[in-house]
């Protein structure tokens, strides 16, 4: 570990993480080091902690304890440049309703580092939003919302990209697209997902990694 | 372009949409007003034939006293409608379950009405015996809230023959009160005000229906509430408040607070009869109950707090926007008042109002200050604007008047 920190090999690093929400601990003490990029499947029962995990690491909630850095960018000490270095992909309840897609994506576009209109046209053409981009969001069906939510993350230039349940609502077609996007962006960063149908199959390029929030860790369950 | 101006611009956009997309909240407002305006109005207090119980001032205190009834009931009424018996984000899925509306509607409304009744009891009976509230006008007092529910469930079962004949027979309802109110002569704005007050709660509970009323079967008739259904109904209903004692009573403990609030303003009406005061306490209870009020109709930005967390922007940056849109607001929605209230004479009460205003806008102001990462420049600025929206109220007035 030692020389990984020397190196400065480590993107992700999680520190004797802990959260909990009045009595009830959600994470304790985790820790965990993601040295490279790639797309890292996060499995767990119902209520371990995964969303909570995610949302720490988004930066959406601060932990009670513990730290994370993204390239030494710690998220306590520099949390703007933290917050740059991630996205978190949002619940469909938790942004404008009143905005349209474009709207979102250009209000994200001057809040954090964004890929220009020409990608967002792109994308959105490839996963079939293009129609409904200026629709207001909570006008929008389960599957176009979702849609919005993910070129909205995809789009953005972070180190660490979390999506939780990213698929969920979309047709098969959309779920091949987002496939390929997420390999494409793979390589040049990490991606942390949670999927609960998800195969090893659907995923062939993912390591899966397993919350166990007895033992307090995530599991490597391909070094298994 | 700021992400401020990002966000102002859509939000303006689909603002009139919005307003009009949440009706519960217009008819609430314009409740509100005519709370204030039957208060401010005393020529219509003596149209209102009441010259042989009361003397004038005792009128004005009456209808004032009535008016802020109205207000709060109003207020919570819309709370309670929109968070329990329609069960807020939930009433799709509500919606869903296989029992019919009406029951659901009428038994979740007794449930209210039997919630609410001891509440305002315990108040009246505890404000008299601390000799706060005159036993005289304890009956009164009583009496006023059985209007006012009599007037809610009259609502109530003109809004479903609305919907089953569609509108025809609400509107021929109107116009019956319309008629009422004519022959009825010295009583007429009485009962224009209350035909319009039934009119607004049968729109508000119509509209605050949602999408619901596709499910009502078209055979389906009022009230047809047996015994059975209502338990069937209002067994989950009761276990969910047995269940979660915490929630009930932090919901009761709010109502009794508002209750007694209003209790209290009326009784320094009743005790002091000095202007001077009845203002002060009426722009502190407006003041608060406005906070409520306005910031859940212009801070959206409530559940996309955590995304807006997660976003690379300094925290006092959202809270700048969320100050400066809530002044928009406010700004918008008291100018509107203002205007028409100062149009109609009633100048002291749109100074109540803007007073409420400036209140609310240092309050927020307060907010931030006392928020452990506010920033010198900030709180400069944020003073200033307060300054130049006391000027841009105080200047309004005067001009208007």
């Amino acid at each position: 570990m030692h020389l990984i920190r020397f190196l400065g090999f480590r993107v992700l690093e999680i520190t004797s993480l802990n959260k909990s929400y009045s009595n009830t601990k959600v994470i304790q003490n985790l820790s965990f080091t993601f040295v490279s990029h790639g797309l890292y499947g996060i499995k767990g029962s119902n209520g371990v902690g995964k969303s909570t995990l995610f949302r720490l690491i988004g930066g959406a909630e601060d932990p009670d304890s513990g730290t994370l850095r993204i390239h030494e960018k710690c998220s306590v000490r520099q949390p703007l440049e933290y917050r740059k270095s991630v996205c978190w992909m949002p619940g469909d309840d938790q942004v404008f309703p009143f905005m349209t897609p474009i709207e979102i994506f250009n209000f994200v576009s001057k809040a954090r580092p964004f890929l220009p209109d020409t990608e967002i046209s792109l994308v959105s053409e490839k996963l079939g939003l293009a129609p409904f981009l200026n629709t207001r969001f909570d006008q929008l069906s389960t599957g176009n919302k979702k849609k919005t939510l993910l070129v909205m993350t995809l789009l953005s230039q972070s180190n660490v990209m979390l999506l939780d349940e990213p698929t969920n609502g979309l047709d098969v077609e959309s779920q091949n697209v987002f496939k390929e996007l997420l390999d494409q962006q793979a390589k040049q960063k990490i991606i942390l997902f949670i999927d609960h149908f998800a195969t090893d199959d659907q995923y062939p390029n993912s390591k899966w990694l397993k919350l166990d929030n007895d033992l307090a860790f995530l599991q490597d369950l391909d070094s298994k | 372009m700021s992400l401020f101006l990002l966000f102002l611009k859509a939000r303006i956009r689909h603002f009139v949409k919005e307003i009009f997309s949440y009706h519960w909240k217009l008819c609430f407002g314009l409740m509100f007003l005519y709370g204030f305006l039957v208060s401010g109005n005393e020529q219509a207090a003596i149209k209102m034939n009441f010259a042989s119980l009361y003397s004038s001032t005792e009128i004005s205190q009456t209808l004032m006293y009535q008016g802020l009834c109205w207000f709060v009931f109003s207020f919570i009424l819309s709370l309670q409608v929109k968070t329990e018996v329609l069960g807020g984000s939930a009433s799709v899925w509500l919606a869903s379950n296989p029992i019919p509306l009406h029951y659901r509607r009428w038994t979740q409304f007794f449930l209210l009405t039997i919630m609410n009744l001891p509440i305002i009891a315990t108040v009246l009976m505890s404000l008299e015996f601390i000799g706060l509230h005159e036993s005289g006008s304890y009956g009164l007092a009583i009496f006023e809230f059985i209007y006012m529910f009599s007037f809610f469930y009259i609502g109530m079962i003109v809004s479903q023959i609305s919907w089953l004949v569609r509108r025809r027979l609400w509107a021929l309802g109107l116009a019956g009160i319309w008629l009422l109110s004519l022959l009825f002569k010295d009583q007429y704005i009485y009962y224009l005000a209350s035909g319009l007050q039934l009119a607004l709660i049968a729109l508000f509970i119509k509209s605050s229906s949602l999408k619901s009323s596709r499910s009502i079967p078209k055979n389906a008739w009022f009230p047809q509430l047996r015994l059975k259904n209502f338990l069937k109904v209002s067994s989950p209903q009761i276990l969910l408040l047995i269940n979660k004692p915490g929630l009930l009573y932090s919901r009761m403990f709010f109502i009794m607070l508002i209750y007694l609030l209003v209790y209290l303003t009326v009784s320094v009406i009743e005790l002091t009869s000095q202007k001077i005061y009845v203002y002060s306490v009426l722009t502190g209870l407006a003041a608060f109950v406005f906070a409520g009020y306005m910031n859940h109709f212009f801070n959206s930005r409530r559940s996309s707090k955590l995304w807006l967390r997660s976003m690379p922007q300094d925290s006092n940056h959202w809270f700048c926007q969320d100050w400066i849109i809530t002044s928009i607001g406010f700004l918008f929605i008291h100018g509107l008042v203002g205007i028409l209230l100062i149009s109609l004479g009633y100048l002291n009460v749109a100074i109540v109002l803007y007073q409420a205003l400036i209140q609310m806008m240092m309050l927020k102001a307060l907010q931030w200050i006392l928020r452990p990462s506010y920033e010198s420049w900030l709180l400069v600025v944020i003073l200033g604007l307060s300054v130049v929206w006391i000027l841009i109220a105080w200047l309004f007035i005067l001009v208007w008047s």
